[in-house]
């Protein structure tokens, strides 16, 4: 069994600090890390700090993934005032349309108008032709026909 | 310009995006990334090293993200508790979310940009506006007072690697 005092000192700060270099990637002094990692503390530490380093990565997707943006109910609220402002548009612009073909004057869809103005006393046309009526003739039809 | 922001974008999305996500939500993540790199493509690209430039881009996207958390403070956000039925790593991400709730905010970001967004000390240091030395000595303090918050719960059965992705040239 290994005595208490063949163990190298407990790692001061600055031995943690070399095994946080390393496993950083950053330059360290190998006989520090030597001497941080001939201690149990500074084992332990390297063993923890790569374990919560795990955990770190666990905890959220490890790339760039753009998801589709979930809409807040503000914007829902927007969408479906749009939705609705459209339809109610295109059934005024439709109402309004109609009003306006009814008031149309009628020769632009092709229809000749006849006016009957009755404001005018207009007398009816002479006649062309006068036959008159002349007594002791037969007007019965006799000959043709039935 | 606009052929450095489509750059920019295909270099750096998948880092502001795993960073957002942990900060502001899986939901507003997605909309919180597009808007960081319209800012960028409507900004002058700082003239500066890759790093000076991603350390740009993640400044950009942590002011947002403040932002954005504020504005859902003054509103009131809903917090997802965990549930006892859960499975152990959906109860791990539910406490470790806490946890980082209670992190002072700056030793948050600094704790996020480095695991989530893979960001290097100093290219935290230039986008938190703080020194390397500062940026470890918050990192480290962030890191034990999680590793206290989540004690036993952390490392039951895990497997890890050492290497991740943004860690790959």
């Amino acid at each position: 069994m290994t005595s208490p005092d063949s163990l190298p000192p407990t790692p001061s700060d600055a031995s943690l600090l070399v095994v946080e270099a390393f496993i950083d990637g950053e330059a360290i002094d190998l006989a520090a890390l030597k001497d941080a990692l001939a201690h149990p503390e500074g084992r332990e530490h390297l063993v923890e700090l790569l374990a919560l380093r795990e955990a770190v990565w666990t905890m959220a997707p490890r790339g760039y993934a753009p998801a589709e943006r979930a809409r807040r109910p503000f914007e829902r609220g927007v969408r479906w005032f749009a939705v609705a402002a459209a339809v109610m548009l295109s059934v005024t612009t439709g109402y309004l349309a109609g009003q306006g073909a009814a008031r149309r004057p009628a020769e632009s869809s092709g229809v000749e108008a006849i006016v009957l103005d009755h404001s005018v006393n207009a007398a009816p046309p002479l006649p062309t032709h006068v036959i008159p009526l002349r007594s002791g003739v037969n007007w019965t039809e006799t000959s043709g026909g039935r | 310009m606009i052929a450095d922001a489509n750059l920019l974008f295909t270099a750096h999305r998948d880092g502001v995006f795993r960073y957002l996500c942990r900060i502001v939500g899986y939901g507003d993540a997605g909309e919180l990334t597009q808007e960081v790199f319209l800012r960028v493509s409507r900004g002058p690209v700082p003239q500066t090293s890759d790093a000076g430039t991603r350390a740009w881009v993640f400044s950009i996207a942590r002011n947002l993200a403040l932002n954005h958390v504020r504005d859902g403070k003054r509103r009131g956000v809903t917090v997802e508790l965990p549930d006892q039925g859960m499975a152990p790593t959906q109860e791990l991400t539910a406490l470790l979310r806490q946890a980082l709730e209670r992190l002072p905010a700056l030793d948050r970001d600094v704790f996020l940009l480095r695991e989530a967004g893979g960001l290097s000390y100093d290219e935290i240091a230039l986008a938190c506006e703080l020194t390397p030395d500062a940026v470890r000595s918050r990192l480290h303090r962030a890191r034990q007072q999680l590793r206290s918050t989540l004690g036993p719960a952390l490392g039951h059965g895990a497997q890890t690697s050492l290497v991740r992705p943004h860690d790959k040239p």
